[in-house]
């Protein structure tokens, strides 16, 4: 008797803990930032969805002083692929003012990081719903899926260190979005940058690209409803050979009018190890150039229009 | 790439307890035949058929390989055509693709139907299977589907360990739930979530945030060494986790790794206690075979390095792979002659040996994870660099506080597994532990799959 009172003493404990945790932590800082930058886009706001690499690579503030008649918010995220990266823009669209999207190619897999679901959640958005839309015409595929998502929100429900940081009054030791620029160079090659030479050739494998066209279609749909544009990008850089099999030929796909094309001065001009902070990333010198470039091609390819003098 | 989930592995217990409840003891089995099969549909789909032909060509070949050599040949060959297939079709570079998982590629090339989860596995005790009829160990089992329950039984599938019919078959007909079978089970599943959850995903991370931030010349070891801890607490956690799940049932699997493998004071002391059902499997089915014919201690070491380069080619068939298998083997070799064991001073060669041990590890490490070894040389002569910037000491306290619990506890059981030495403890302590480790994965613990490295192979 008293040894089944003492396990349920011990595990009344833990069960009240979590409890406790769950019901009195306050919002993560990082969560309730992105929350009221996302409350604060209006008609006139010009966003980067993305991974790290546009937190490191483009320059909001840059950005405004080339273009000043726009707000622009760089909402790139750590470990950010194609799904969160979709989740978030058909929520710009569906539920803000945005005017203007720019959204980074990358891979589709079905991992996401604590941080991105905090994000997520704390905008309450829901990411089984964007699976529905990715059917792969294989109902096991998807049913793997859709486990594989919810483990990651039970687990997500689960784990309270969050929780235990925002109580103790914890910052992130970096912000979980936003740009993010640092001096670093530590790569002598510049083999990691795109070449405009590989978006012209055909890729070494067949890829499957049905649900990437699916989520891309969506949005681009989605937009044009609401009056407001997506645009898609190519990142500059990829560590991983295999990816550009997959966003090359995506990103060749898309019509000229959702995507922003890449000319060779853009990559004359960015292609310099010193500019790299990894080889994955810009540093702030090739944030600078990168962010520009990008200026330049969004005003030629206008898809903003500088007000008249 | 397929990873395991909390709700795949709730779902099995649930489904295989359900179900056993239906058949009668005997007939038990039966249940786990469903389940398993079930679950390894789940993974795998319509690529169950390429277990399901071998477990034909097993059960086939069974009742004529005493017979005849030919035949015998022959079953092994067959059974082994799968995995040949997927070895020497698989494109180099395991760690790199390990990296970049979540790349869908299209179905429709052909070698990509041999990559099936558990290949290796089934394909290992398939031939035990009948190299054990051949030598007369074991009768063939006369009901079709008990074999393939022994091949396709979903605890061992994922990566192991591997195990003897006899040893199967016989816990096959004593399947029981009791309170102190899921209470064992579940310890052990606990155990396996610690290391799977909290503590190799942060070492993955730490060597991670290194590798990428420009770690270089000796220090590039660190990534080595961090590695080569990750590759044993990740296998080893789903061990754990899987017999742990059997346990649930009552059946018993082998232990795949001695504890604390990683203090090694020798290669000789590691190898007894790393994979240890996948070596033994070489020795019995490899080494001693070949070993036997010839007594000269020049041949039975050249046997021995033949063994290590076969393992590392059923890593991958690959020039870093040959390296590192050669390394293995002389390794072994080396210390064998040098005849470490009897050299004085015990105390003060255990230590030295771990540090030794560890150092060379590390090194082996980087050949493994390096398919393209020039690069590798290239990083190791580049002038020292360690990227302090890129650690989060927060984090990095968390895990050296996990790793510490972990270890203290490993040296604590020694050679039993965490079940038995949970349930040698008093009442309070394990309580406490308990506390220790639910709490640690609620706190500590990373958002996502449970991922075993070894699955790739």
């Amino acid at each position: 008797m008293t040894k089944y009172l003492r396990s349920i003493a011990y595990l009344s404990f833990i069960i009240l803990f979590w409890c406790t945790i769950k019901l009195y932590a306050p919002e993560n800082f990082e969560s309730q930032r992105f929350k009221s930058t996302i409350e604060g886009l209006n008609n006139k706001s010009v966003v980067f969805v993305g991974s790290s690499r546009f937190r490191r690579g483009i320059s909001d503030k840059e950005l405004a002083a080339r273009i000043p008649n726009r707000q622009f918010v760089n909402l790139g995220v750590f470990r950010n692929t194609m799904l969160p990266n979709f989740i978030l823009s058909e929520f710009l669209i569906d539920s803000t003012e945005v005017e203007l999207i720019f959204f980074e190619l990358s891979l589709l897999n079905f991992e996401f990081t604590s941080s991105q679901m905090d994000l997520i959640r704390s905008l309450e958005l829901s990411i089984p719903n964007s699976l529905n839309l990715i059917s792969s015409g294989n109902s096991l595929e998807d049913l793997r899926t859709t486990v594989s998502i919810h483990n990651d929100l039970l687990l997500s429900k689960l784990i309270i260190k969050n929780q235990i940081n925002a109580i103790l009054g914890k910052k992130n030791t970096q912000p979980l979005f936003g740009y993010l620029p640092s001096k670093d160079n530590d790569v002598a090659d510049e083999s990691s940058f795109l070449k405009l030479e590989e978006l012209t050739s055909t890729p070494g494998q067949k890829i499957d690209l049905h649900s990437y066209r699916i989520l891309l279609n969506t949005l681009i749909r989605k937009a044009d409803a609401r009056n407001k544009k997506i645009v898609f990008m190519i990142p500059s850089t990829s560590r991983r050979p295999a990816e550009k099999d997959v966003i090359i030929p995506l990103f060749n796909s898309i019509s000229r009018e959702n995507k922003l094309i890449v000319d060779s001065l853009f990559f004359q001009r960015i292609t310099k190890a010193e500019y790299l902070m990894d080889r994955n990333h810009f540093n702030l010198e090739g944030a600078i150039v990168h962010t520009n470039e990008l200026a330049r091609l969004i005003l030629d390819q206008k898809f903003i229009e500088l007000p008249s003098p | 790439m397929h990873s395991l989930n909390i709700l795949i592995l709730g779902a099995y217990i649930l489904i295989t307890i359900l179900l056993t409840l239906l058949f009668v003891d005997k007939k038990k089995w039966i249940a786990l035949l469903i389940s398993s099969l079930l679950s390894y549909f789940y993974y795998v789909d319509i690529q169950i058929l390429i277990l399901l032909s071998v477990w034909i060509i097993v059960y086939g070949f069974s009742f004529s390989v005493k017979k005849s050599k030919f035949i015998f040949r022959l079953s092994v060959l067959l059974s082994l055509i799968p995995l040949l297939t997927y070895k020497l079709t698989v494109g180099v570079g395991h760690f790199d693709s390990f990296m970049s998982r979540g790349i869908t590629v299209e179905g429709t090339n052909w070698i990509n139907i041999f990559q099936v989860l558990g290949i290796s596995y089934f394909t290992f005790i398939a031939i035990s299977y009948l190299i054990d009829i051949k030598r007369g160990y074991i009768q063939p089992e006369k009901n079709f589907f008990r074999l393939l329950l022994y091949l396709s039984y979903f605890p061992t599938i994922f990566s192991g360990p591997l195990h003897r019919y006899k040893y199967l078959s016989k816990q096959f007909e004593n399947i029981r739930i009791t309170q102190e079978s899921l209470t064992n089970g579940t310890r052990l599943i606990l155990w396996g979530l610690l290391k799977s959850i909290v503590v190799a995903p942060r070492i993955f991370q730490l060597m991670h945030s290194l590798n990428n931030n420009g770690i270089s010349g000796t220090y590039y070891l660190v990534v080595g060494l961090l590695f080569f801890l990750y590759l044993f607490i990740s296998f080893s956690s789903f061990i754990d986790i899987f017999q742990g799940v059997s346990e649930c049932i009552n059946i018993r699997l082998n232990d795949n790794f001695k504890s604390r493998i990683y203090l090694s004071y020798s290669r000789q002391n590691f190898w007894s206690g790393w994979h240890i059902t996948l070596n033994e499997w070489f020795r019995d089915y490899f080494f001693f075979p070949l070993a036997k014919k010839k007594k000269n201690t020049t041949y039975v070491d050249l046997i021995l390095l033949l063994t290590f380069l076969s393992i590392a080619m059923w890593h991958e068939v690959s020039i870093a792979m040959l390296i590192w298998g050669s390394c293995n083997g002389l390794w072994i070799v080396l210390e064998k002659k040098m005849n470490l064991q009897k050299w004085p001073y015990a105390k003060f060669r255990r230590v030295f040996g771990t540090i030794y041990h560890l150092f060379f590890s590390s090194i082996l490490a980087l050949i493994f994870i390096n398919s393209d070894l020039s690069s590798l040389i290239e990083r190791l002569s580049l002038a020292s660099h360690f990227p302090s910037e890129s650690l989060n000491f927060s984090k990095l306290i968390i895990l050296i506080f996990c790793f510490l619990f972990m270890d203290l506890i490993s040296g604590q059981i020694k050679n039993r597994r965490i079940d038995e030495y949970l349930a040698s403890v008093s009442d309070n302590f394990r309580w406490t532990i308990y506390s220790v480790l639910v709490l640690s994965i609620l706190l500590f613990g990373s958002i996502g799959k449970i991922d075993n490295y070894y699955i790739i192979f």
